[in-house]
């Protein structure tokens, strides 16, 4: 019985240094496969009060449109949207006007095209996702109306991730057809490097580093993501300010009306 | 700061990415980790298995390369 009990003692002892030492493989796996974890950079809206940079919004979506347009779609993003946020309402009109929208039917069952209006979409590259893989050797390139909502840290993922194209640590070697990129899950990602040096000429004629396109394309992808952020901003400090002004009179009202209960006196009678 | 970013783009020159740039500038602060990366490529140089990689300490380089670029990095962009 005594073997017995040594028996299954050194086999759970065996199975626990395998475990062990095969933890330590696994470990290095994990690395790769949760990717290199980004850093955090100082976002000109990230304060509590801060608003877009509508300036690096406008530029963001001129390098959208010019470099990502082609395989990323942005369908929840209408061209109305981008009026008063980074665009006036005649160049709006002049960007849609440029894009053919199927639009129909009309009087006789025919779909037909037209200029696109205000009211559009931001038009697809592909028609559906079977479409967009077959282009892509097999990968979606994502819709990124919420990109930045829809990853972890999302801002500085996509800002890391488009600026982070690297060569492979030794050892590593990616088939062909796909990139090295360390902050994406597993490493090896389909999208090949897209922001380069000068790839767009600004309208406002600022530097087009790699740099400052992927800080402007993020920007544009934050505010698509969350448009609502200046007017959330500004409605959460005027109700924490008002809210805690009520907390302050509720307190002091409390303690006025309980006042009674508090200062009143018990007496306890002996009993004899 | 100001120099500085007329030296980034003048219309003779090339513009010099600002983020290669502070890589580059930031590579003193991470030896450590670099000279790690360096000694694991050298381990690994006769492996025929192929199973052998330094992600690990290729990561640890660029996670510090990464920590002391970020906060500087928007100071040089518009």
């Amino acid at each position: 019985m005594w073997t017995l009990v040594l028996l299954v003692a050194f086999a759970l002892l065996g199975a626990g240094v395998t475990g062990l030492l095969s933890f330590s493989t696994v470990a290095s796996a994990d690395e790769a496969e949760h990717g290199l974890a980004c850093p955090d950079y100082p976002w000109p809206h990230d304060g509590i009060l801060s608003s877009y940079d509508h300036a690096s919004i406008r530029r963001g979506h001129q390098v959208y449109q010019q470099v990502c347009a082609s395989c990323h779609s942005m369908s929840l993003i209408s061209y109305r949207d981008l009026v008063g946020v980074a665009y006036t309402e005649e160049e709006a009109k002049a960007m849609a006007a440029e894009i053919e929208v199927v639009d129909g039917p009309n009087d006789e069952g025919e779909m037909f095209t037209r200029p696109g209006k205000l009211s559009d979409r931001l038009p697809q590259p592909y028609a559906n996702e079977s479409a967009a893989r077959f282009a892509n050797g097999g990968a979606y390139p994502p819709d990124l109306s919420l990109i930045t909502k829809a990853r972890h840290n999302g801002q500085n993922y996509v800002f890391a991730l488009l600026t982070g194209y690297r060569d492979p640590p030794a050892g590593i070697s990616i088939r062909e057809g796909l990139h090295y990129n360390p902050y994406f899950p597993g490493g090896a990602i389909a999208m090949p490097k897209m922001l380069n040096d000068e790839a767009v000429e600004y309208e406002d004629g600022v530097p087009a580093t790699e740099a400052q396109m992927g800080k402007d394309v993020v920007s544009f992808l934050s505010w698509a993501a969350e448009p609502e952020m200046e007017e959330r901003k500004l409605m959460g400090f005027k109700w924490i300010f008002l809210l805690s002004l009520a907390l302050l009179q509720a307190a002091y009202y409390r303690r006025l009306k309980w006042s009674v209960l508090k200062s009143r006196k018990l007496v306890l009678d002996v009993v004899n | 700061m100001f120099i500085s970013f007329f030296k980034y783009h003048r219309a003779d020159e090339e513009v010099v990415d600002p983020k290669k740039y502070l890589e580059e500038s930031c590579k003193p602060k991470c030896v450590k980790p670099l000279l790690e990366y360096q000694a694991c490529v050298k381990r690994i140089q006769g492996d025929e298995s192929g199973h052998k990689h330094c992600t690990g300490q290729y990561f640890d380089y660029w996670h510090c390369i990464d920590k002391c670029v970020a906060p500087k990095l928007f100071a040089k962009l518009k």
